[in-house]
């Protein structure tokens, strides 16, 4: 062996050289670095899973959200909707109201103007006749003669019916 | 104040005649001085004051005609009251 150039000492202590470094090699730097390893990967797969959680929180929370939204926008649409039937009854009965004041307060001034043209008509009716008196008995008065007087006069005693007592 | 008997006899007689002679006098209101005829026939027509004293009294404003008055009592037919029921009969149509 030595004269293929082969120190077997040399090999030896390599070989037990080699050993103790596998030995300090997986006592000190194999196994932590393999436990780090592994913690690592354990991790990973929990953040993994954690994302998928919260994905799928994030995913049904905005479901609910739109859920919500949409409810919330039926809700509007409903009050809405009820809110302008109730304005709609409203206006239509505030008009009716007014319509019905509105023909009662032409009644009334249709009565109060024909009211006024009867006073009116019956003041005048009355003034003109009492006029017509007044120039009777004045035309009369200076029509009648003396003798007319008599004649008159006597003929209302000729036709006299004597009062009932 | 206190009053004798024979003043308050006199005072009785006194109104009582005065009353009397007014209730039995008749005024008659024409338009004209009645004659002693148009009297008469008056009287015949109304035999109530046949009997009475009648008294004219002249009021040209009842026109023609003549009102009796008797007491409170008055009979109007004067052309006058006439004239005034025919308008007044007018107005109530």
């Amino acid at each position: 062996m030595e004269a293929l150039g082969i120190d077997a000492k040399l090999i030896l202590a390599q070989m037990i050289n080699f050993f103790i470094f596998f030995l300090i090699f997986r006592k000190f730097i194999a196994k932590p670095l393999a436990r780090y390893l592994k913690k690592q990967e354990e991790d990973e797969s929990k953040r993994a899973l954690l994302t998928q959680e919260l994905d799928t929180a994030k995913a049904r929370l905005d479901e609910e959200r739109k859920a919500m939204l949409r409810e919330i926008k039926a809700e509007q649409k409903k009050a809405l909707g009820e809110a302008k039937k109730y304005a709609d009854g409203v206006k239509a009965d505030m008009l009716q109201e007014a319509q019905k004041q509105a023909t009662a307060v032409i009644e009334a001034g249709k009565q109060a103007v024909e009211h006024e043209k009867q006073a009116l008509q019956k003041e005048l009716t009355t003034y003109v006749r009492q006029t017509a008196q007044i120039a009777i008995d004045k035309g009369l008065a200076s029509y009648l003669t003396d003798d007319k007087r008599k004649e008159i006069t006597n003929h209302i005693i000729q036709t006299i019916q004597p009062p009932k007592s | 104040m206190k009053l004798s008997k024979q003043v308050k006899d006199d005072l009785r007689s006194y109104l009582k005649s005065h009353i009397d002679s007014h209730v039995s006098k008749v005024q008659i209101i024409a338009p004209y001085e009645l004659s002693m005829e148009e009297i008469a026939l008056i009287k015949l027509k109304i035999p109530s004051i046949a009997k009475r004293d009648v008294e004219v009294v002249t009021d040209s404003t009842i026109l023609a005609g003549f009102m009796i008055k008797d007491g409170s009592r008055l009979m109007d037919y004067s052309l006058k009251t006439k004239l005034q029921s025919l308008f007044g009969a007018s107005n109530q149509i």
